[in-house]
């Protein structure tokens, strides 16, 4: 169906069921919305990486090619690795277990870079569309909307391309505030820490965390057992499956493989006494004599 | 969880554990801040997976019609709608929604039926043509719809929806597969041209039984029109009176009142039936076959059917008016529907068929959690080990449909008959038409040479038991491949002449058009050109011994399964029906 006939067949009524119209904006939208983000934090990031270096110049422009990489290849794992190598040799150590305030914001930062990066790419797989027809797409769009031609769905999905930032933004926030929650928790094993945190009297260090072990390790047990119980029969008697065969694979392979053996056996014989039986009778007249012998499949 | 997200987590991991080693808390908060926001994503994931996705309701309506069976035309176009909703909740995104289609069914765009080329609109979306959808926002529910078209008469399966659940990010990826059965009967496709009769007769009332106005079949009583004299007409239907008055032989050409039966022999062996759908011989014959039933009972002749293989003789009693029309087609459709193949050898592209369609259709039983493969040491090479962990699974796949033994569960891995057979079944069953990894390539003629030529010559003499005077028996067998044990038929062919019916013959061609009378040069010197020329020059050999053999009986033979070969049952059918030897000129095709 034609992108005229879909305007016309799949304009979305406020109840009605989503189109594909509405989808194909709406990826093109958040693409877009991506990609200026990812350029965006990506250059407030890059004069703020590795300042204190001598060689500031050169990473920071191989920080830029590899932002620029990025907006046709997956590099969000280098990307982190950059700003990773850059804390590991310029941050000055701290005894302070819990990060000071504001080191969140750069955090925030760096995340929402990577968000943006791993979104863009995500949604160009998952769509299998080029860049180039988001914008073409978008554009399209507006134009309609300039010539006056009503339709709901512009204002929908910019809406909903809204809520989806703000959702992002206070979900990295949220895992931000959770880190530092957590880091506060945990150890740390410089020296002159450990020492604050072992007991004198006894020699022993204390473990500051075991209420987030019991958590995490609660959250493991929930999941698995939830995932457990969402499996389909099928799955269920194929795992029941699996797990007999591996336990006794060694024997029945052993009788497998016997009976392979015996039933080749047979078959052969068998051969045998209808070649032999074959010998024994007179030839059948042929009626033609180029015609190739009679075989079924 | 996918590759990306795992390196993300590793260096996020590393980083963590840096940080707090080395007492950097910027940087431990920063690595700390991926791997929670990856573990949030994580279980926003399972829970789509888990709840969300077990939680939807499909919906497909084919042509308006949702029932679970149906009727479909081979090569017509039908729009398919589908609707998705959430029992509960809402869908969320990211979900690609994907309607497996079996390979009966092709995909069509609207310029497809059309002589304007696929490009000609700029603004033409190709994903407007696909049968998936990609769901990028969460709704409540959501519909698309596209066109696709049977390729060849027999039946159509649509099994249900791929899901395959992602997060945006592209971190974790579960696929996923919804049941949502509906079986079509297609009935085979028919020559669309208006006229199909090259002589004039439009209307033809079917008499009661036993009520004749002339004794002879096929010269009524009514005049229709006078004519000049062809070579063949009986010298009995020429006006004298007019003949003598216009200095020039005259024919009275009379109303024919009395019905032809037309037989229709359908040629269904293992030959025809390899290749991919819509590029059978069976589909040749099929077309043909419900074209000459179309154009015969459009003029009230009763039309009958004699089907065989190597699974015995279905026999369609002659009946006329459209109840008999669809009789015929229904008979053509169950006939076209590929039975199991025969156990054949097992071989690496049948493996990695079976493997794709379980990915397709069962991919939650290819998922490692559930089937466990057991350790062995060998094979070592990694290559070899891959591929016998592939057939593990494939056997644990295999077994678990079709519930088989622990014992047959280890067979399959070492037993490569048995593989192939269940491998086979499953590959028919899932509608993969009897191509290379269903059956194994052949010599042509080799195999069903002989045996078609009884089964011909079988089902010729029953449908002669049974017949009545003056019938027209439309024979449509893969002759060309087994041209030369053709002297098995004959004895049956003459027969049926002897009896005063008419015999049209149709041999398809693999290329649906008839076999050239000129030369063949090939088109350049490579090795591809030369085996295509030796393959025309093989089947133009054929088909001209063929053609004198028959010819030289009178039977009428045409080498295509296109218009021409339905023009010349027709005209045998007509020629029938005015009791003339041949046609004009004396020729008969």
């Amino acid at each position: 169906m034609s992108t005229a006939d879909n305007r016309l067949t799949e304009q979305v009524r406020p109840d009605g069921p989503a189109s594909r119209r509405l989808f194909d904006l709406q990826v093109a939208l958040e693409r877009l919305a991506s990609l200026t983000g990812f350029v965006l934090l990506s250059v407030l990031l890059i004069p703020n990486l590795f300042v204190q270096s001598p060689a500031a110049v050169a990473l920071q422009v191989l920080f830029l090619a590899f932002v620029l990489l990025g907006l046709r290849h997956w590099t969000v794992p280098v990307l982190l690795v950059f700003c990773g190598v850059d804390l590991f040799f310029f941050e000055p150590f701290s005894r302070d277990r819990n990060p000071p305030l504001q080191s969140v914001v750069p955090c925030v930062v760096v995340i929402l870079m990577l968000v943006a990066a791993s979104r863009l790419h995500g949604l160009r797989l998952a769509s299998r569309q080029k860049l180039n027809r988001s914008f073409r797409l978008v554009k399209q769009e507006i134009s309609q909307a300039a010539t006056g031609e009503v339709s709901d769905v512009l204002p929908k999905t910019l809406g909903r391309l809204l809520r989806t930032f703000i959702a992002v933004a206070m979900t990295v926030t949220l895992c931000v505030v959770a880190s530092r929650f957590i880091l506060g928790t945990l150890p740390n094993l410089r020296n002159g820490i450990i020492a604050d945190l072992s007991d004198q009297e006894t020699s022993l260090y204390i473990w500051p965390g075991p209420v987030l072990l019991i958590v995490l390790l609660l959250m493991w047990i929930a999941i698995s057992e939830g995932a457990w119980r969402l499996q389909t029969p099928g799955q269920s008697r194929l795992y029941a499956r699996s797990q007999t065969l591996k336990l006794l694979f060694s024997d029945l392979r052993m009788i497998a493989r016997r009976r392979i053996k015996q039933d080749r056996r047979k078959m052969q014989e068998r051969l045998r006494e209808e070649r032999t039986q074959a010998r024994q009778q007179p030839k059948p007249e042929t009626v033609d004599g180029d015609d190739e012998p009679q075989r079924w499949l | 969880m996918t590759s990306r997200g795992r390196w993300l987590a590793l260096i996020a991991l590393a980083g963590a554990f840096l940080g707090i080693l080395r007492g950097q808390p910027t940087l431990a908060l920063m690595s700390l801040s991926v791997l929670v926001w990856l573990l949030m994503e994580w279980m926003t994931f399972l829970w789509r997976a888990g709840f969300e996705a077990s939680r939807l309701r499909f919906e497909r309506s084919v042509n308006g019609n949702s029932s679970p069976t149906g009727y479909l035309w081979a090569g017509r176009d039908v729009e398919i709608e589908v609707r998705v909703s959430a029992a509960t909740g809402s869908i969320g995104s990211l979900l690609l929604v994907r309607d497996v289609l079996p390979e009966n069914l092709r995909l069509t765009t609207p310029t497809d039926n059309d002589n304007r080329p696929a490009q000609s609109s700029p603004d033409r979306n190709p994903e407007d043509a696909s049968n998936e959808i990609l769901v990028s926002t969460s709704c409540r529910s959501l519909q698309f719809r596209y066109r696709a078209a049977a390729c060849a008469a027999g039946n159509v399966r649509l099994p249900g929806f791929r899901l395959v659940v992602s997060d945006p990010n592209g971190f974790f990826r579960r696929d996923l597969f919804a049941e949502c059965p509906q079986t079509f009967r297609v009935f085979p496709a028919c020559a669309t041209q208006v006229d199909l009769r090259p002589v004039v007769k439009r209307v033809n009332s079917l008499p009661q039984h036993g009520i004749h106005r002339l004794q002879r079949s096929g010269m009524g009583s009514e005049l229709l029109e006078l004519r000049e004299y062809a070579v063949g007409d009986p010298p009995k239907s020429i006006a004298w009176k007019v003949s003598a008055r216009r200095d020039k032989l005259m024919t009275r050409q009379y109303e024919s009142e009395v019905p032809v039966r037309i037989q229709l022999f359908v040629d269904g062996s293992i030959g025809t039936r390899t290749g991919g759908f819509g590029h059978r011989l069976l589909d040749q014959m099929s077309w043909v076959a419900a074209s000459v039933a179309r154009g015969a009972v459009s003029v009230g002749d009763p039309v009958g059917a004699m089907l065989f293989d190597e699974r015995g003789m279905t026999r369609v009693p002659p009946v006329s008016g459209e109840k008999g029309y669809y009789r015929i087609l229904e008979a053509l459709s169950d006939f076209s529907v590929n039975p199991e193949p025969v156990v054949d050898r097992l071989t690496p592209k049948m493996l990695e068929m079976a493997a794709s369609v379980c990915n397709e259709r069962f991919p939650e039983l290819l998922d490692p959690r559930y089937n466990q493969i057991p350790f062995t040491i060998f094979p070592l090479l990694p290559f070899a080990r891959r591929r016998f962990e592939r057939r593990l699974q494939l056997a644990a796949v295999m077994a678990s449909l079709y519930s088989l033994s622990a014992e047959q569960h280890v067979r399959l891995i070492y037993d490569d008959n048995l593989m192939a057979l269940y491998l086979q079944t499953f590959l028919t069953q899932s509608g993969m038409a009897w191509i290379e990894p269903v059956v194994a390539v052949r010599g042509r003629g080799f195999n069903d040479g002989l045996h078609r030529m009884q089964m011909l010559t079988d089902a010729l003499s029953h449908a002669v038991v049974r017949a009545r005077d003056n019938e027209v028996f439309v024979v449509m067998a893969d002759l060309l491949e087994c041209s030369r044990g053709i002297s098995h038929l004959m004895p049956a062919l003459r027969m049926t002449l002897a009896r005063h019916h008419r015999v049209a013959v149709v041999c398809p061609s693999p290329t649906f058009f008839r076999p050239r009378s000129q030369p063949v040069v090939p088109a350049n010197a490579s090795a591809e050109a030369l085996l295509i020329a030796a393959e025309q020059i093989r089947v133009q050999e054929q088909a001209r011994l063929l053609q004198r053999e028959l010819r030289r009986i009178g039977a009428a033979v045409s080498f295509s399964g296109e218009f021409h070969a339905v023009r010349m049952v027709m005209s045998e059918i007509d020629l029938a029906r005015s009791g003339r030897l041949a046609g004009a000129g004396g020729r008969r095709s």
